[in-house]
Order: structure tokens, then sequence, then C-alpha cells
């Protein structure tokens, strides 16, 4: 009796949080199918028909596929320059010892702790008389920028496991400096490139603090900032707001439903290396 | 060889050294410099010693932000952080449909967090969203109350919005949890401890380092969390749900006060690192912080 009274509060459990989880994606999805008055008349009820005119009326008002296509040329050029930059220097800072090297590992490891928040007054000003206040570049910038000290870590563990003794015959096959990071590390390292990648995705992706104040129009609106503007752009049309909503936010699931085995990889050695 | 050798370490190191130092080392170095100074958008700095901090200290709005982000970290690194320890224990001995619902709890931390403020603005919404709906089929009378425009709800509303969202500390805890060796469980089993006596004696203990990792993490996004009470209250109303970084953006951007601002990141960063250093030591035990800056997180 009491196993059966466990095992009902476990399931009771399970349904709470899959009904928190899923319950106002849900509804939000529902009402992207109802007319305006259908929406005001009430909340819980089932639409009338699958009508797609929301939709339409999104994509007619919200430039969309323009968010989309800034957000991957941001979030893609983000993570192409992380992990070029990462994989390299944390290659030199795993295998050899230089003059500077405390310090440089010191420096990223500090940053981890910082509250990115407290510099973006610099770096509104700099990217302002720079100008590149509004542009991709300046998001793509900051951005592989922040990657750095997670990926730093997750890398340097991973130079970590590999073991030297590889390098050494790759010094004595006549390989140089270069060839032999690449052409012997760098394919050994791909795994943890991968994990570096994805947690750069999943950051970056959802990014909106930086987004909102070192842009300013469309040209380099992402995703997360154009999901704000929709409140203002849709303010007396909420019936499209709830289908701009839905076909924002649909791509980055289904990419997560079939990436899932890696995000959830990349996050748990996210955590625990670095 | 050896000067060669030198090139190519010195040409590996310096891009991302150089994207580091744009990004991070000069705005830092700025910030601490500029909070010691009167710097608007319209003046260049000239030094004005604490005054910045007297400013802020002795603002209540200020004051407030600090109280409400405490609050905010207190919350989430107990109540956040055991909730997802609790998923992760109910789905340690995989019940049928573990699977599903680790997908689906991940799904609301996926999807963009502004994403997620809109839902909630959208469902609380007091003249179409659910509230109302729950008052006409329940036959209240009394006029619907504004969840996120209601100084009395809005502080709770918002936390509402993501403290249950507790998945990627779920991810964490599981595979911690699957790397416990299984005899430990099977000898406990043989002197006959329940799973309730296994989770508390044998789990959780061998847990302690990876929640106050956990912890931390939840300490740090409290003390920078900044999208969804942008998207719905923008810290309002009044002052129930502003803590330190909408301050802070309200003070560089509305209030264009730069040295004040920069004053405001500095008293922000002193907040997040004294909460690593102080998690850090509730939850110490033997192992060092490494040379790599590995034990710091």
């Amino acid at each position: 009796m009491k196993r059966i009274t466990l095992l009902c509060s476990k399931y009771f459990f399970m349904l709470v949080i899959l009904f928190l989880s899923l319950a106002p994606i849900f509804w939000v999805l529902m009402s992207s199918f109802k007319t305006y008055s259908e929406i005001n008349s009430s909340a819980l009820s089932l639409p009338s028909s699958l009508s797609l005119n929301n939709y339409a009326a999104a994509l007619k008002y919200a430039p969309i596929q323009k968010y989309f296509l800034n957000s991957i040329v941001i979030v893609g050029a983000g993570i192409i320059v992380t992990v070029i930059f990462v994989a390299m220097c944390a290659y030199a800072v795993s295998r050899f010892r230089f003059l500077f090297k405390p310090v440089i590992i010191l420096l990223i490891a500090a940053s981890l702790m910082l509250p990115a928040q407290s510099i973006s007054q610099p770096l509104f000003s700099i990217f302002t008389s720079l100008r590149i206040f509004d542009t991709k570049l300046g998001l793509i910038l900051v951005y592989s920028a922040m990657g750095i000290p997670m990926s730093f870590f997750v890398m340097l563990s991973y130079y970590r496991s590999i073991p030297f003794a590889l390098e050494e015959s790759a010094y004595i096959d006549g390989a140089g400096f270069f060839r032999t990071f690449f052409s012997v590390i760098l394919p050994l390292a791909k795994p943890g490139l991968a994990t570096v990648a994805m947690i750069q995705f999943i950051n970056i992706w959802n990014e909106f603090y930086f987004a909102l104040m070192l842009t300013s129009g469309d040209t380099a609106r992402t995703i997360p900032i154009a999901l704000n503007y929709y409140m203002s752009t849709f303010a007396n049309n909420y019936s499209a707001l709830f289908a701009a909503v839905i076909m924002t936010i649909t791509p980055t699931i289904i990419f997560f439903i079939i990436m899932q085995k890696q995000v959830i990889d990349s996050l748990t050695s996210g955590a625990v290396k670095g | 060889m050896v000067r060669n050798k030198r090139f190519w370490i010195t040409l590996f190191i310096l891009p991302c050294m150089a994207l580091f130092a744009f990004i991070y080392a000069a705005p830092i170095i700025t910030v601490i410099v500029t909070s010691f100074t009167k710097y608007t958008a319209f003046e260049t700095p000239s030094f004005i010693g604490l005054s910045n901090f007297k400013t802020i200290f002795s603002d209540n709005d200020f004051l407030i932000s600090i109280k409400n982000t405490v609050i905010w970290v207190l919350l989430q690194s107990s109540f956040h952080v055991g909730l997802g320890l609790a998923v992760a224990l109910t789905m340690r001995r995989r019940p049928k449909g573990w699977k599903l619902l680790r997908t689906a709890y991940l799904i609301p931390n996926i999807v963009p967090t502004a994403a997620t403020g809109v839902m909630f603005t959208l469902l609380f919404n007091p003249s179409f969203g659910v509230v109302s709906d729950l008052y006409t089929r329940l036959g209240i009378s009394s006029p619907v109350p504004n969840l996120f425009g209601n100084s009395g709800y809005a502080f709770w509303i918002v936390t509402a919005t993501w403290i249950f969202y507790s998945a990627f500390n779920t991810i964490i805890f599981l595979s911690e949890i699957n790397a416990i060796d299984r005899q430990i469980y099977e000898a406990a089993s043989i002197d006959g401890a329940t799973p309730w006596q296994m989770d508390l004696y044998i789990t959780l203990p061998l847990l302690k380092n990876v929640i106050g990792t956990c912890v931390v993490l939840a300490s740090v996004a409290m003390v920078s969390q900044f999208d969804i009470i942008y998207v719905t209250t923008k810290g309002g109303p009044g002052t129930a749900t502003l803590n330190l970084p909408i301050y802070l953006y309200k003070t560089a951007m509305l209030e264009n006060n730069y040295g004040k601002a920069n004053a405001v990141g500095v008293i922000q960063i002193i907040l997040g690192i004294s909460l690593v250093l102080l998690i850090r030591w509730l939850f110490r035990t033997r192992d060092k912080i490494n040379g790599d800056g590995s034990g710091l997180l």
C-alpha cells in the first residue's frame, strides 16, 4: 500500500513538471489558430478551426525570415571564431611553458565570474566610436569573446586528455608545429570542439542583453530582440503575436529535439569541466 | 627550432588574447576607472572620487535593486536547484516515461528567454489571458488582477517565469548520479535500505560537489538576470521587480549617466565574485582550486 502511494506521488510530481514545461507553449500554440474574437471571448477554449490567417498576418508585419537570417549569420560566425581562436590558444597553453601563461589562465578564469552587463557601457561607447554599433560585426565580436572563458577551459581539459606521445612521434617524423597541430591534434580534439560549438550555440542563440544594447534597427536584430519588439509591433493585433511567437520558437525546439543528445552532453561537460 | 616554436606559440595565442583584451580587459579597466568620474553621454570623464558610490548608496531604488537581486539569488540557489535535484532523483531509477519528461522539461530552457517573457505576458494578460477565463468559469465577479502590473503580485509572477525551469541542473545531476558506482546501491539494498534512505545517505552526499557547482551557476545567473524582467515588467511597477542589471541598464541608457552606471557595474562585479567565493567556501571540499582554474566554477 505504501509503495503504491509512493509510486502515485512520483507520477503526480512528473505530471506537474510536464504540465509546467509544456502548458504555456501549448496554450500559445492553441491560441495562434484562433480568431481575434475567439481569443477575446475565452482563453481556454479550443480554436474553431486550424486557420493560418494569423501566421499570414504575422509574416506580413514582421520580417521574421530576416531576423532568422541575422541570428544564423551572427551565431554562426560567433561559433566559428570562438572555436578557431580557442582551439589554437588552449592548445598552446596546454602544451608549452611560456612567460605569461599563468597570467592568461588567471585572467580567463576571473572573467568566468564576471557579470557581463557590468562592462556593457564601455562596449557601447567603443562600438559607437568605431562605427560598429548596430552592425552584425559588432555582435559577432562580442559573442565570440563571451564564448572564450568557458570554451577555453573545456578545450584545456580536453587537450590534456590527449597523450603527449602522439606529438612527440609526429615531431620525430619531421612534422613542424603547425602540421602537428593541424593533422594530429585537431582531428583528435573534434569531440571537444563540438562541445564548445554547442555550448556557444545555446548561449548566444538566446542572448538578449547585448543584442538589445548594441543594435537599434533591423540590420542586426536577432531573434530574441525581435521577440521583444513583437510586443509593440503587434500591440493591436495580438492574434498575430501568438503566431509570430510560435514561428520564432519552433525552429529552436525542432533543432533541440534533433540534437538532444549533443545538447545534453555539452551541458554536462560544460558544467563539470568549466 | 626554439625560435620557430616561440613564433608559433605567439601566433596561436595572439588572436584569442587580442579579442579578449578588446571585449573584456579594456572595458573592465574603463568601468573601474570611470566609476570614480563624472561621465555622461555629453561630457568627458572628470575625477570626482567616491561621489558616484555615495549617490547610488543613498538612492533607495538602488538599495531595493540589491535587495531584489539577493532575494532572487537565494530563491534560485535553494528552490530552483532543489527542484532540479528532485526531478533528477525522481528520474534516477528511470521510471516509465522519464526520457519524454527529460525532453519536455528541457524545452522551456531551450527557447529564448525573451520568448518565455512574451508567452507569460500573454498568459497572464488581464483581458484575454487564462486568469480572466478562470474567473469567468469559477464565477468570480471581482475585477481580474493584472498580475505583471500589480506591485503586490509582480515580483512573484516574474519569479514564476523562471524558477520552475531547472532542467539544466537536472541534466547535470543525472550525469553525476550515473557516474556513481552501482555496487554501492546494491550493497545498501542488501543491508535493507529503502530507496529514500539510499538517496538521503548515498546519492546526496556524493553530489555535494556538483550541487555546489549548480548553486554557483544559478547565483551568477541571477546576479545578471535581465531578459525576462525587461520583456515583462522593465523592473516595475514602481520598483517591484527592479534588480541590479535593470538598474544599470536604466542608468546607462535612459539617464545616460555613464559614471554612475559603471559604479553600479563595479558593485555588480563585487557582488558576483563574492557570491562565487562564498558558495565555494560553503561547499568546500579537500580539492583546491587548480592552477588551470578548474575548481573555480
